[in-house]
C-alpha cells in the first residue's frame, strides 16, 4: 500500500508540475517578464547652438555620472585611494564619501566617458556609472546671456536655452530592462529598446561670433575706462532684422589686488595697447546674468526724441526746417526743466534742435503735437510690446497711458524719463527708420538644425511700415546731423555717412523711493550706416559711466563697433566722403554677409 | 528486433537493481541528491548571500561544511549497527525533548521570523525538532518491538507511542511550527501503521487531532491566513500568497527545459527563501520540468529502494524504523513540493538533501545513514532469489495474524513482486 501512496503521491504532483511548467508556461512566463520589466529613460544629447557660421556657442558632450552605494562598500580608504586620481579627489574626501551610510552619493556627475570607463573597469562594488552630459560654452563664453544655461537636470533654465528648450533637448529614449525589486539590473538579461534617443536640433543663431566678440572686447575696454557698472551693446542687419551681436556686460566688483591674483598682464588687464580684455571669472567684466537688453527696462533718455521728432514730421506738425526760440530752460507745473547745457535764447531749426538734443525745444514740438499723438507714436515705434524675439524673462516696457497723463510728460516723454523700455526696442525704432520706415522685428534664430542634418531656415521676420517714405528721408538726414554736427560726433565712422542719437538719462531708484539717484546716468547711442543707404544699425548703451553723456561714452564705442562690422561686411563706403569709390555694389547686407562668411 | 533489444535490455536493468544491493542503491541516490542539492543552494543563495554576507558565495560554503558533517554523520549511522540504536533510544529521544523544551526558553533559544525554533552554539544554530525527528523514529520502533515482545496488547503500543509522538507535536507546535508538528505526527502514524495494530481507536484518535488541528489553525491568524491565502493565492497575491504566485511564476517560466543554471530571475528578492523552502521552485525555472521532475523521481525513488529495505530487513525493529525514516523522508518532500506547485498551505519545510539548512541536512542525512544501515543486513539468499520469502516470515507471521495492515501489505507487495519477476529469470 505504501508504494501504492507513493507512486499516487508522485503521479498527483507531476501531474502539477505538468499543468504549471508546460500547459501554463506561457502565463508564467509573462508574468516573470511583467514583474521583472523595467522602464529605463535613455537621456538625448541635447542640440548644439551655434552661431550663422557655425562656430559652436554652446554644445552638450557626453559625461558619465559616478555613483556609489556606500552599503556597498567595505573598503572605503582603500578604494578611496585606488579612485582618487581618476576622479580628481582628495583620497580622504572620497573615503568619507564612501563611509556616508546612506546609500546614494553622487561622486561626480561629470566624469569624461573615457575615465569613466576606467572606473567601471576597476569593478568595484556598489560603484556605478549613469550616463549624464554636460553643456560646454566655447570661447569662455561668447554671448552667454543670450545663449543662457543649462540646469543640473539638463533642461534649460535660461536664455534661448530655455526657450527652445523643447527641440534642443530632443526625445529621451525608452528602454527595458530586467531589474530585481531592489533595482538591481539582473545580470546577463537583454536591453529591450522600445525608442532609441533622438538627439536634441540645434540652433543656427543670426549672431556672428567674431563681430560679437569685437562688440564685446569694444564694450568691455569703454565699461573699464569709464568705469560703468555694466553695458549693453546690439547690432542688427537693418533689412531682415537678425540680430548679428548682442552683448551684455557687467564690471565686476573686484578690489582684489592685482598684483596677487591677476593673470599676466599681456593677457588679460586692459592696457593702452589695446589687449584684449578677460571677460569672465578674473576678468574686470563678466557676461551679464541675463540678456538684460531685452530683459531689463531703463529711461533711454533723449534717444526717445525719435517719438516726438517722427510722429511731428508725419503728422505736418513741423519740417526739418521749422524753426523755434529755445531759451535753455523752461518751468511747467511748478517743476524746472533745462537744457543738458547752457545756451543763451536762440532760434533754432528742428533739425537743430535734434541735433543739439534740446530737451526744451523738444518740449515744444511736442505741445503742438498733443498728448494723444504722442502717446500714439509710441506705441506705433514698437514700445509697450515685446519684441518678436519672445526671449525668456523680455519686458513689454511700462509705457504712461492717457489717465497718467501730467503736464509735465510734455518735457519728461519726449526726453526719455517716463517711459521705460528695453534697449533691443530702442534699437528696433531706430532701425525702421534706417529701413525707409518699415519696421522690422528682431530675429536671433536663423535656423534649426536636426541632429541627421536637416537645416530648417525660420520664417523671415514680420515687417511693417510705421513711418512714410519721405517723412523717414527726412529723418534720417536730421539724424545725420546728429553725428555730423551734433551731440553724436564721436559716433563718426571714417568713410561712411552715419546716422544717430545719444541719450544720457537719470537712473531712477529701484526701491521704490520717487525721484532719481543722483549723479547717476545711463548714456545711449542707437544708430545706423551707412546712412545714404543703411545696412546696421546698432545700439550701445552704458550703465553709470564717466562722462556721463551718451556722445561721449557711448557714442565711441559704437563708432568702433560699427566701423568693425562695415569693414567686415564689406559695406561699401558712403559716396563724397572721400572713401573708395560708390561700387556697384550688392545693396543688402545679406548679400553682404554671405560675400563675407 | 530493436523493440525485442530495448525490451531485453530493460528486463536487465530491472534485474540488475533488484539484484543490487539497496544500500548501494540508497547511498548513490543521496549522493546525487546531495549533489544535486548542493549545486542549487549555490545558484538559488547567491543573492541572498551577497545581501546577507556580502559574499555571493558565504552560504553555498556553509552548505558545504553542513555536507561534511551531514556525510559523517551518514557514514558513522551507515556504518553502525541500527540494532544499538535500541540502547540509545531514550537517550536519543531525551536529548531531543531537551532541545525542544530549551528552544522555548525566551533567551537561550534564536528568534527569527517570529518563530522560535533554534539554538545557538557559536555561529551554528541547531534545530532541536530536526533531531526529533530522527529521535521519535527510533525511538517509535523501540517502543512497538519492546511491547510486542513483552506481549502486551495494541493498548500498550498505541498508548505510549501516541503520547510520545503528541508531546514532540506539540512542543514543535508551540514554537510554532506547523510543517514539522505533521511530520511528525506522520512518522508516529507511520510506526502505528508498520507495527500491524488495529485501526480503530487510531482514527478515533487522529478525527479528535484532526479537528484540533483545524481549530488551532483558525483561531490563530497567522495561521489562519497562511491557509485561506493557499485555497486562494490571487487573491493574497500580495501578502501571504505573494509567495506561492511567484513561486508558481517561477516554476512556469522554466518551462520544459529550464531559463538554464543559475539563469533565474525569483531568486532575485521575488521568491522568499528560495535557497531553502522554495528551493523547488527555483530548480523549476532554471532546469525546467525535466529538473523538476528528475528531483522528484530521485526522491521517489529514495523512498521506493527505502521501502524495500523496509521489506528486506533482517528484524522487526529495522523493517519499522526504514518505514518510518522513510516516510520521514517522503512526507517532508510532499510537504515542501506541495507548498512550492501551490497543492498545500505553505509551512517551512524543507526539501530533504537539497534545501539549505545546517540541522535539517545533518540530521537528514544521519537518518538516510540509519536506512542504509537498516539496508546493508537486507535477507537476500545467495542463489540471487529474495531471501525475504523465508526473511519475512516475521511479516508473513503478522499477517497470517490477520490484523497487519501495513506491515503485512508492504511485505506481501515486496515478496509477490520479487516472486513474480524473478521467477521468468
Amino acid at each position: 500500500m505504501a508504494r501504492v501512496v507513493l507512486v499516487l503521491a508522485l503521479v498527483a504532483v507531476a501531474a502539477r508540475l505538468v499543468d504549471v511548467q508546460v500547459l501554463h508556461a506561457g502565463r508564467y512566463e509573462a508574468e516573470a517578464a511583467q514583474e521583472t520589466a523595467q522602464p529605463v529613460v535613455v537621456p538625448a544629447l541635447r542640440g548644439a547652438i551655434t552661431d550663422r557660421n557655425g562656430a559652436v556657442l554652446e554644445m552638450s558632450i557626453p559625461t558619465k555620472m559616478i555613483l556609489a552605494d556606500d552599503f556597498q562598500v567595505d573598503h572605503p580608504v582603500e578604494e578611496g585611494r585606488a579612485l582618487a586620481p581618476l576622479l580628481h579627489l582628495r583620497a580622504s574626501t572620497l573615503a568619507r564619501l564612501l563611509s556616508e551610510r546612506s546609500g546614494y552619493v553622487p561622486l561626480v556627475r561629470h566624469l569624461s566617458v573615457g575615465r569613466a570607463e576606467k572606473v567601471s573597469s576597476m569593478a568595484f562594488p556598489g560603484i556605478t556609472t549613469v550616463d549624464t552630459s554636460v553643456n560646454v560654452t566655447t570661447d569662455g563664453g561668447v554671448a552667454s546671456p543670450v545663449v543662457g544655461g543649462v540646469n543640473a537636470s539638463g533642461n534649460g533654465d535660461a536664455g534661448l536655452e530655455a526657450q527652445y528648450n523643447r527641440i534642443l533637448a530632443g526625445q529621451a529614449g525608452r528602454e527595458t530592462i530586467l531589474e530585481s525589486p531592489l533595482g538591481v539590473q539582473l545580470p546577463g538579461t537583454p536591453v529591450t529598446q522600445k525608442m532609441p534617443a533622438v538627439a536634441g536640433t540645434g540652433l543656427e543663431l543670426t549672431i556672428d561670433e567674431p563681430l560679437q566678440y569685437a562688440a564685446e572686447q569694444d564694450l568691455a575696454q569703454e565699461i573699464v575706462a569709464s568705469h560703468a557698472q555694466g553695458g549693453d551693446a546690439v547690432v542688427m542687419n537693418t533689412a531682415t532684422g537678425q540680430i548679428l551681436a548682442m552683448v551684455n556686460l557687467v564690471s565686476t566688483p573686484t578690489k582684489t589686488a592685482p598684483t596677487k591674483a591677476a593673470p599676466p598682464a599681456s593677457t588679460a588687464s586692459p592696457s593702452a595697447n589695446g589687449a584684449p580684455i578677460r571677460i569672465g571669472p578674473g576678468g574686470p567684466v563678466a557676461e551679464a546674468p541675463t540678456n538684460a537688453a531685452v530683459t531689463q527696462l531703463y529711461e533711454p533718455g533723449s534717444v526717445f526724441k525719435i517719438v516726438t521728432f517722427s510722429s511731428a514730421l508725419s503728422t505736418g506738425v513741423i519740417t526739418p526746417r521749422s524753426t523755434f526760440l529755445v531759451p535753455d530752460q523752461r518751468t511747467i507745473d511748478g517743476y524746472l526743466f533745462h537744457d543738458a547745457t547752457p545756451h543763451p535764447t536762440q532760434q533754432m531749426t528742428a533739425t537743430q534742435i535734434l541735433a543739439q538734443s534740446s530737451n526744451i525745444g523738444t518740449s515744444y514740438i511736442a505741445q503742438r503735437l498733443g498728448e494723444a499723438r504722442l502717446l500714439q507714436q509710441v506705441k506705433r515705434l514698437g514700445f509697450g510690446k515685446t519684441t518678436g524675439l519672445h526671449f525668456p524673462g523680455a519686458s513689454p516696457g511700462l509705457l504712461v497711458t492717457a489717465p497718467q497723463w501730467e503736464p509735465t510728460d510734455y518735457v519728461s516723454l519726449p526726453i526719455g524719463q517716463v517711459d521705460a523700455v528695453s534697449t533691443l526696442q530702442v534699437l528696433d525704432a531706430f532701425n525702421a527708420v534706417a529701413n525707409g520706415g518699415v519696421f522690422v522685428s528682431p530675429k536671433l534664430v536663423r535656423a534649426t538644425v536636426a541632429s541627421d542634418g536637416t537645416v530648417r531656415p525660420t520664417p523671415p521676420s514680420h515687417m511693417e511700415r510705421v513711418i512714410s517714405r519721405a517723412v523717414d528721408k527726412e529723418l534720417v538726414a536730421m539724424f545725420e546731423q546728429v553725428v555730423d554736427s551734433g551731440t553724436g560726433v564721436a559716433a563718426a565712422v571714417p568713410g561712411y555717412l552715419v546716422g544717430g542719437k545719444t541719450g544720457t538719462s537719470q537712473i531712477p531708484y529701484d526701491n521704490g523711493r520717487a525721484g532719481y539717484i543722483t549723479g547717476a546716468f545711463d548714456a545711449t547711442f542707437v544708430g545706423f550706416a551707412p546712412a545714404n543707404h543703411p545696412v546696421l544699425s546698432a545700439i550701445v548703451m552704458l550703465d553709470r559711466p564717466v562722462p556721463i553723456y551718451g556722445g561721449a561714452a557711448a557714442a565711441p564705442v559704437f563708432s568702433k563697433i560699427m566701423a568693425y562690422a562695415l569693414h567686415r561686411y564689406d559695406v561699401p563706403t558712403s559716396p563724397g566722403l572721400g572713401g573708395k569709390p560708390q561700387a556697384t555694389a550688392p545693396t543688402t547686407l545679406t548679400a553682404l554677409v554671405r560675400k563675407a562668411t | 528486433m530493436t523493440a525485442t533489444k530495448s525490451v531485453a535490455r530493460q528486463a536487465r536493468v530491472v534485474v540488475l537493481l533488484r539484484e543490487m544491493p539497496t544500500s548501494t542503491i540508497i547511498v548513490t541516490l543521496v549522493a546525487v541528491l546531495c549533489v544535486l542539492g548542493t549545486v542549487m543552494v549555490g545558484s538559488a543563495s547567491e543573492v541572498v548571500s551577497i545581501e546577507t554576507y556580502g559574499s555571493a558565495w558565504s552560504i553555498l560554503i556553509r552548505q558545504c561544511l553542513w555536507l561534511v558533517i551531514g556525510t559523517v554523520a551518514m557514514v558513522v549511522a551507515s556504518r553502525m549497527d541500527y540494532r544499538k540504536l535500541r540502547r540509545l533510544a531514550r537517550l536519543i529521544a531525551f536529548v531531543a525533548f531537551g532541545g525542544l523544551v530549551l528552544v522555548l526558553v525566551p533567551h537561550l533559544a534564536v528568534q527569527a521570523t517570529g518563530a522560535s525554533r533554534w539554538i545557538g552554539f557559536g555561529s551554528f544554530d541547531v534545530q532541536p525538532s530536526e533531531i526529533m525527528k530522527l529521535a521519535l523514529a527510533v525511538f517509535g520502533a523501540d517502543v512497538v518491538v519492546r511491547r510486542e515482545e513483552v506481549g502486551g496488547g495494541d493498548r500498550t503500543v498505541i498508548g505510549p507511542l501516541l503520547l510520545v509522538t503528541f508531546a514532540a507535536a506539540g512542543l514543535v507546535l508551540l514554537e510554532p511550527d506547523m510543517g514539522t508538528t505533521v511530520v511528525l505526527g506522520c512518522i508516529g502514524l507511520s510506526i502505528l501503521f508498520a507495527s500491524g495494530v488495529s485501526f480503530r481507536p487510531i482514527l478515533k484518535i487522529g478525527g479528535v487531532v484532526v479537528a484540533l488541528a483545524v481549530a488551532v489553525s483558525l483561531v490563530d491568524p497567522y495561521r489562519r491566513q497562511r491557509l485561506l491565502s493557499f485555497v486562494n493565492p490571487g487573491a493574497h497575491a500580495s501578502g501571504s500568497g505573494y509567495q506561492v504566485v511567484q513561486s508558481l511564476i517561477g516554476l512556469g517560466s522554466g518551462h520544459v527545459f529550464g531559463v538554464g543554471l543559475g539563469n533565474g530571475t525569483e531568486k532575485w528578492g521575488f521568491l522568499p527563501n528560495p535557497h531553502s523552502d522554495f528551493i523547488f521552485s527555483v530548480i523549476g525555472q532554471e532546469l525546467g520540468l525535466v529538473g523538476t521532475v528528475s528531483v522528484l523521481l530521485l526522491l521517489g525513488a529514495l523512498c521506493w529502494f527505502g521501502l524495500r529495505a523496509a521489506n528486506r530487513a533482517p528484524d522487526r525493529f529495522g523493517g519499522i524504523l526504514a518505514v518510518a525514516l522513510v516516510v520521514w523522508i517522503g512526507v517532508e518532500t510532499l510537504i515542501n513540493v506541495g507548498a512550492v506547485i501551490g497543492l498545500l498551505p505553505v509551512t517551512g519545510i524543507p526539501l530533504p538533501f537539497i534545501s539549505y539548512g545546517g540541522s535539517s541536512l545533518v540530521v537528514t542525512m544521519a537518518g538516510a545513514g540509519v536506512l542504509v544501515s537498516v539496508a546493508r543486513r537486507e535477507r537476500v539468499a545467495g542463489d540471487g532469489r529474495l531471501a525475504g520469502d523465508g526473511r519475512l516470515a516475521g511479516g508473513g507471521r503478522l499477517a497470517g495474524g490477520g490484523r497487519l495492515a501495513g506491515g503485512g501489505r508492504l511485505a506481501a507487495d515486496g515478496r509477490l513482486a520479487g516472486d513474480g519477476r524473478i521467477r521468468p529469470g
